[in-house]
């Protein structure tokens, strides 16, 4: 007893101290703030105007720092293979799951449901006006998707039109960045106009709202997908044990 | 008396301990669990301490959010928008890092019939 108590007091004290040195380090870059020179934060927010988004983080993710949000849909697209092609290897026989209906569960969430993808449509095409945006309105959608599996564990989605959105969605992002390197000579440049004085309005900042709606539609495709194959491996161990 | 707590010195302390006993927790976790899915979320927890500590520490007192609305007209005394973008990217790809490693634990469950970190040893000889 009193070794293991000794054991477990080792690994509290190591943790401590290695997240103190962590996070010590971590602090000590962070700030190094030179009183001198502008930071990236203070230049981006002054130049922020000409691009007339009214929420300056969305107009870094997806304007001056675009291709790293192509990157990052590109790793969420490979992550999204990887769990297919890891929970797919057997042959997927998804037998039929006895679940008890349960009628306020089921007229539930299919009233739900219209509400909910609702409300992720309206976070992605306001991402460029108020907090929010493509990401998060995409991972709201799939929550819809959640509610209705939770609810009914035998619905298939349909896994053409899904595909279909999430490639072409893909292929959009790429040729939006390639028209504004072809027309001004900047990858991901914002080609459409953008005039300052319709700063706030729902259409407004060229491109911006553009590749956040298409970042939405991929990420809640996606996000769905993998919701779905998370679910399925569940009722899949249901039926063996049974 | 509550002025106390209206600068950026008290604020970023109070951060600077809550996100490393955040951090704390996670790596205990890593360091005591055996079950893999335990593992993976205690990592998560890490990453969130992380998140948590890189916007914090950027949080200046008497600024706001970053976007314009019918009162503000100009981007000025706002926070820095560069940390918040870069950590939403960093969400993301967390979260594919966590879901592609919980697929993997479930198809090793699948195959071996265990979840213990301390029994694979697969790869011993």
């Amino acid at each position: 007893m009193n070794l293991k108590k000794e054991f477990r007091l080792k690994h509290i004290v190591l943790s401590l101290l290695s997240s103190a040195l962590m996070l010590s380090i971590l602090g000590l870059l962070l700030h190094v703030k030179s009183g001198l020179h502008k930071s990236v934060g203070d230049i981006i927010l002054t130049l922020n105007m000409e691009t007339a988004t009214a929420n300056a983080v969305t107009s870094v993710v997806t304007f001056f720092r675009g291709i790293d949000t192509l990157g990052e849909v590109t790793v969420l697209f490979l992550a999204t293979t990887g769990i297919a092609l890891m929970l797919s290897t057997s042959q997927r026989t998804y037998e039929k799951v006895v679940h008890q209906e349960s009628f306020i569960l089921n007229i539930g969430s299919k009233l739900l449901l219209n509400v909910i993808i609702l409300f992720g449509v309206y976070i992605i095409i306001h991402g460029h006006l108020s907090p929010g945006g493509g990401f998060q309105g995409g991972v709201v959608i799939a929550t819809a998707f959640l509610l209705l599996f939770l609810a009914n564990p035998n619905m298939h989605l349909n896994h053409f039109i899904l595909t279909l959105g999430e490639s072409l969605s893909g292929a959009t992002f790429v040729l939006v960045g390639l028209i504004g390197l072809f027309k001004i000579n900047i990858l991901f440049g914002n080609f459409l106009p953008n005039p300052v004085s319709e700063i706030g309005e729902l259409v407004s900042g060229g491109i911006i709202p553009i590749i956040y709606i298409i970042v939405g539609i991929k990420v809640g495709s996606e996000m769905s997908v993998i919701v779905e194959y998370f679910i399925k491996e569940d009722n899949k161990k249901e039926v063996s044990n049974a | 008396m509550l002025d106390f707590f209206n600068s950026n010195e008290t604020i970023h302390f109070i951060i600077t301990v809550s996100t490393m006993l955040l951090f704390t927790i996670g790596l205990y976790g890593v360091f005591t669990q055996k079950n893999l899915v335990k593992v993976l979320i205690s990592f998560d927890i890490m990453e969130t301490a992380l998140f948590l500590f890189f916007i914090g520490l950027h949080y200046d007192f008497g600024r706001v959010a970053p976007i314009v609305d019918g009162n503000l007209n100009t981007f000025t005394n706002m926070v820095d928008p560069v940390p918040q973008a870069m950590i939403l990217t960093t969400i993301v790809i967390g979260l594919a890092i966590l879901a592609l490693g919980l697929s993997f634990g479930i198809e090793y469950f699948r195959l071996t019939g265990t979840n213990d970190i301390s029994k694979m040893n697969e790869l011993r000889d």
